[in-house]
């Protein structure tokens, strides 16, 4: 098969109010990514772009974006979905052979919405709608008991993958606000949000934007030395229904595990694998999101973590960048986790870089209740 | 920072939305007003959707026979929010919730409705549960106030 390199990468710092117009981070981000690939915007055959006309407050959300990204008299789309997604599509782009380069970008400012407001309309309208009993985090909070009913699980337990995570982002220099002293006991007494999801276990979410420039295998060693080849991506996409679906696992994260790794040739996850950086929104996520990907067994994501396995020097860091728990900026999120494994293979994670030397990673995106939609990208250096 | 004197333009509209329920969401919606839960059952794997649905997603099947539910069913799973989301400016409830995943006796889903009546400490997974209506029914949501533990 015909290889994607990731020939360029950049990222806004992941901030809570960046106070400054969606144009100029836009610009801002999509000016530093070609300057990273050493490319001009008419190097760029195809640009891909990822954002939500809800969270912009405005439809057609692309067509306000042409100019300050750079796509202005190019070909353009977009999706609507996480950005992982929007690197599947321009992954796709250049593989038809059509497109020689594509830069894709994605990104929000949760500075300037009400995410709460916005996400509530997710939920079925002819019924969940009319009393929003079903929401993001009710859903998160059925997920957690359920996984913790499953396995003996604790909230303490729990809360230690907050910890991790806040923690590793406190080393990411592009991520703000850090709070490196986090302790177990601080995550059980913030607020309650929904029982047993509390205000630390949840990713929230933030202003930032970020891109990644990618070419099919010729042309993309023809740009740069070190190409961060995408050798295998999977996606699947559960159940709206809650009821429909287990949730103490997530089987359309596993089912997207495992058409990667097919790709990528990639048997056992759990040796192969260098890094892994994930899109948990809930804390409880991140254990699921590992049992799914086959880095443990079933109902051992938090011996996992315990054992010290996921930790930044462990065998399998999970989310050295903090991951989504971390930062979260809503369309780019999935993005940043590709860049982040990007960054970790080529030795490139400033402040967060892993103890081992990263050969392969996995990078994942979600979108949806309980996420309901998953991606997975493995990635391999040279 | 971009400057010291950023200005934000808000919203400065707002738009509405309808949306069709179906035929099958309005017989659900309408039996409320005679105390009955109405599923109906997919035409290939037979099992008990409620509220309906027009197909079974597992079997991208059809669904036809209608089912009549009674009130009383199994508390699947439950969370105790104080958090009103929709609330633009407190996002809290008056008094903390207890929203739970219902599961009619005789059907094979759930779906998401409060519970009271019962003190949030003493609630627990697999708790029996029934329907609470309202003193006045008129084929609308409201009808069915909450679910509370079946006595005894």
């Amino acid at each position: 098969m015909v290889k994607v390199g990731i020939v360029g990468y950049a990222q806004s710092k992941f901030e809570p109010d960046r106070r400054t117009s969606r144009d100029s981070l836009i610009y801002e981000v999509t000016k530093e990514v070609m300057k990273n690939a050493n490319m001009r915007r008419d190097d760029i055959s195809t640009f891909v772009s990822a954002t939500n006309d809800f969270y912009e407050g405005r439809t057609i959300s692309n067509c306000f974006t042409v100019e300050t990204s750079g796509s202005m008299w190019h070909d353009e789309t977009k999706v609507e979905m996480d950005g992982a997604w929007a690197i599947l599509y321009g992954a796709e782009r250049v593989l038809s052979g059509h497109h020689n380069v594509a830069l894709v970008w994605g990104g929000s400012m949760g500075s300037t919405f009400e995410y709460d407001q916005t996400d509530v309309l997710a939920v079925d309208p002819t019924i969940d709608r009319t009393n929003f009993f079903l929401n993001h985090l009710t859903a998160a909070a059925f997920q957690m008991r359920g996984y913790m009913g499953k396995y003996g699980v604790t909230e303490e337990q729990i809360a230690k993958v907050a910890v991790k995570n806040r923690k590793n982002a406190a080393l990411n220099p592009l991520v703000e606000p850090k709070t490196p002293n986090i302790t177990v006991k601080e995550v059980l007494e913030s607020k309650m949000l929904a029982s047993p999801v509390r205000e630390l276990m949840y990713a929230g979410n933030c202003d930032g934007v970020c891109a990644v420039i990618l070419a099919a295998e010729e042309q993309a060693k023809k740009i740069c030395d070190n190409p961060v080849w995408i050798t295998g991506i999977g996606c699947d996409q559960d159940s709206y229904y809650l009821s429909d679906r287990t949730l103490f696992a997530n089987e359309s994260a596993k089912i997207a595990a495992q058409r990667a790794y097919k790709m990528a040739g990639i048997t056992d996850p759990a040796k192969e694998l260098g890094v892994v950086e994930m899109s948990e929104k809930f804390a409880h996520e991140e254990p699921i999101l590992a049992e799914a990907f086959g880095i443990c067994n079933d109902g051992q994501g938090i011996q996992n973590l315990e054992a010290g396995k996921s930790d930044i020097k462990g065998a399998l860091p999970i989310n050295p960048s903090g991951g989504a728990l971390g930062a979260n900026p809503l369309l780019a999120t999935g993005i940043a986790r590709v860049v982040e494994v990007a960054k970790q293979i080529r030795g490139d994670a400033d402040g967060h870089q892993v103890k081992n030397k990263v050969k392969k990673g996995l990078a994942h995106g979600q979108v949806g209740l309980c996420a309901q939609s998953n991606i997975v990208l493995i990635m391999e250096g040279n | 920072m971009e400057s010291a004197t950023l200005k934000t333009n808000r919203g400065m509209m707002t738009a509405s939305f309808a949306f069709w329920t179906g035929k099958f969401m309005d017989k659900f919606i309408a039996e409320l007003k005679n105390k009955h839960f109405m599923g109906c059952k997919c035409t290939k794997c037979q099992r008990v959707i409620v509220p309906p649905r027009s197909f079974c997603g597992k079997c991208y099947a059809p669904t036809r026979d209608w089912v009549e539910l009674p009130g009383t069913g199994t508390l699947e799973n439950f969370t105790v929010t104080g958090i009103q989301l929709t609330d633009k400016k407190t996002k809290k409830l008056k008094a903390d919730a207890i929203i739970g995943m219902i599961k009619l006796d005789g059907a094979d889903t759930t779906f998401v409705w409060s519970v009271s009546e019962v003190d949030p400490q003493k609630v627990k997974i697999g708790m029996k549960v029934q329907a609470v209506w309202n003193d006045v029914l008129a084929g609308q949501y409201k009808d069915l106030k909450y679910f509370k533990p079946v006595e005894g």
